[in-house]
């Protein structure tokens, strides 16, 4: 993981991800946030997260790096690491 | 099988406690690993220990001198995995299929009598390798796909053998293992710690010798088989697996938070599951984390990738099917078990459809629905327990 | 590890007087009635040796 931050381009565009896929429109996506906390977030809809993610972001998520995620804001960092590499 | 109620089992696990009680500078893993081999020795016996130790080492051997000459990068390093992972396999279907006493053992023995094919079945089914089995596969996914590093033998021993999870498991991961090494004990009370431990594992023994042993004892006298004729026997024994399983687990991973050894939890309230995915997210848990890590999802995101997400749900089909066709296999090699592990997988795919279609229409926020659904869903999810217990009943024993 | 979960009743340490010892006696309870019934049970575990 890397301390890099999403831009808020970037983060909206997340936002609209869980937003569709979970369909929680007042779903705000803080740091902290898991997936107990969300309705339907099963491994199922995580894959699907993940795939939507790379292709909304054109980034590619390794098996390692999806395992290991384990709320938002490990999702958010990983994913400003990649858009900034 | 009297481990429980063997007293040396239980002054080995207050030795053991007491030994690592010790401080070192040594990691927690390998310590760990140092003592679990006295315990083993104790418990087992030496030759056993011993020859445990040897194939552990062998193991690590094979893991170590492959991956010294494959770098992460290098595509014969997936190969060099599924190799050792396939030798592996072969072992663990040499166990399951329960050879021992069969032609095809005398003709093993007949041919290759230096293999002594008898004793090493009876050394598998001595260490439940079932279990080593899918710790060993937990490791090769991490160490070969994840690049987790490799634990040093003894540590690794501790890991694929824990004394206490031998039996029955639960199945621990590799990672939090290695992660053993890096946690550092909490400042709390340690009389206080160690009474409610102590509670939990008394509650175990009771779940496992008073309320199982009650049941069985009431339904079927104290010296007759639970034989499953109906609906009813087919609820008995799922109660009283329940109460089985969940004690024998509840001791280990009270021994387990005792010794700080990573050790899972098994059971949430299963019975109180509003569907058969949420059954299996509560019912031997450890195995549902093990399928999900190394079976569904790297399956699962592989093929959505290639087929694109429009397909998402489809594919789980697949997905589920070969999730749960290992589930049914891990329980016995046979059509029964294979049919129950399909079933299942069908079942849970045909779920997440209608769940799926709940949240898009909005339903699954009403207030009916969250009202009904824990009252109903328990009921809909212990009927498909009742029907899957009654159609492997003649293959749980 | 979650432990809190595991423990079930959630209590604050240290534990208070009444508290360990309406633990401890609990165990002795439990601890009897185990060993009551060690003679007529079967003591096999349905996974084990799996």
């Amino acid at each position: 993981m890397t301390d890099a931050s999403l831009d808020n381009d970037s983060l909206e565009k997340l936002t609209g991800i869980f937003h569709v896929l979970f369909n929680a429109p007042d779903l705000e996506l803080s740091d902290d946030l898991t997936a107990k906390d969300v309705p339907g977030w099963d491994s199922f809809n995580h894959v699907n997260l993940i795939i939507n993610i790379e292709e909304e972001f054109g980034v590619r998520f390794s098996n390692d790096e999806v395992g290991k995620l384990q709320n938002v804001g490990n999702l958010k960092s990983l994913l400003a690491g990649k858009l900034t590499a | 099988m009297t481990f429980f109620i063997n007293p040396a089992f239980w002054i080995v696990a207050v030795v053991v406690y007491i030994l690592l009680s010790i401080e070192t500078s040594h990691k927690a893993s390998l310590r760990f690993g140092f003592i679990n081999l006295f315990a083993l020795n104790v418990l087992l016996g030496w030759k056993i220990a011993l020859a445990a130790l040897l194939a552990v080492a062998l193991f690590w051997a094979t893991i170590s001198f492959t991956l010294k000459y494959c770098n992460p990068q290098n595509r014969n390093r997936s190969l060099a995995g599924f190799s050792i992972l396939t030798i592996v396999t072969v072992l663990f279907l040499f166990h399951k299929m329960n050879l021992q006493g069969s032609d095809w053992i005398k003709t093993i023995q007949a041919i290759a009598p230096w293999m002594r094919a008898d004793l090493f079945l009876t050394f598998l089914a001595g260490l439940s390798f079932s279990y080593i089995f899918v710790r060993c596969a937990d490791a090769l996914h991490c160490v070969f796909w994840k690049n987790c590093p490799l634990m040093n033998p003894l540590s690794l021993f501790g890991y694929l053998l824990p004394f206490h999870m031998l039996l029955s498991g639960p199945v621990n991961a590799y990672e939090e293992h290695l992660a053993m090494d890096q946690t550092t004990s909490e400042n709390e009370p340690m009389l206080d710690r160690v009474l409610l431990i102590l509670n939990a594992i008394t509650t175990g023994l009771f779940y496992k010798f008073v309320v199982a042993e009650s049941l069985r004892i009431y339904f079927y006298g104290s010296n007759s088989e639970m034989i499953v004729s109906g609906w009813s026997d087919s609820a008995i024994l799922a109660v009283y697996i329940f109460f089985d399983f969940a004690g024998y687990s509840r001791v280990a991973r009270g021994l387990g938070l005792l010794y700080r050894v990573p050790t899972p939890e098994n059971f949430s309230a299963p019975f109180l599951a509003v569907s058969v995915t949420d059954f299996w997210t509560r019912w031997h848990m450890s195995m549902g984390q093990f399928v999900r890590r190394n079976l569904f999802t790297p399956i699962q995101l592989n093929l959505v990738r290639a087929v694109g997400i429009k397909n998402a749900g489809w594919v789980s089909l697949a997905t589920m099917v070969v999730s749960f066709g290992f589930v049914g296999l891990w329980h016995r090699i046979s059509l029964t078990w294979v049919l129950w592990g399909v079933a299942m997988g069908l079942l849970m795919t045909i779920e997440k459809h209608i769940q799926t279609f709940a949240m898009r229409k909005g339903w699954s926020r009403s207030p009916w629905v969250q009202n009904t659904l824990p009252w109903i869903g328990p009921i809909y999810a212990n009927a498909v327990l009742i029907a899957s217990v009654r159609f492997v009943a003649e293959e749980i024993f | 590890m979650n432990e809190e979960r595991f423990f079930y009743i959630k209590l604050k340490t240290p534990l208070s007087i009444w508290q360990t010892t309406g633990i401890l006696s609990w165990i002795l309870i439990k601890l009897t009635l185990i060993a009551s019934m060690i003679h007529q049970s079967a003591g096999e575990f349905i996974y084990a040796g799996f």
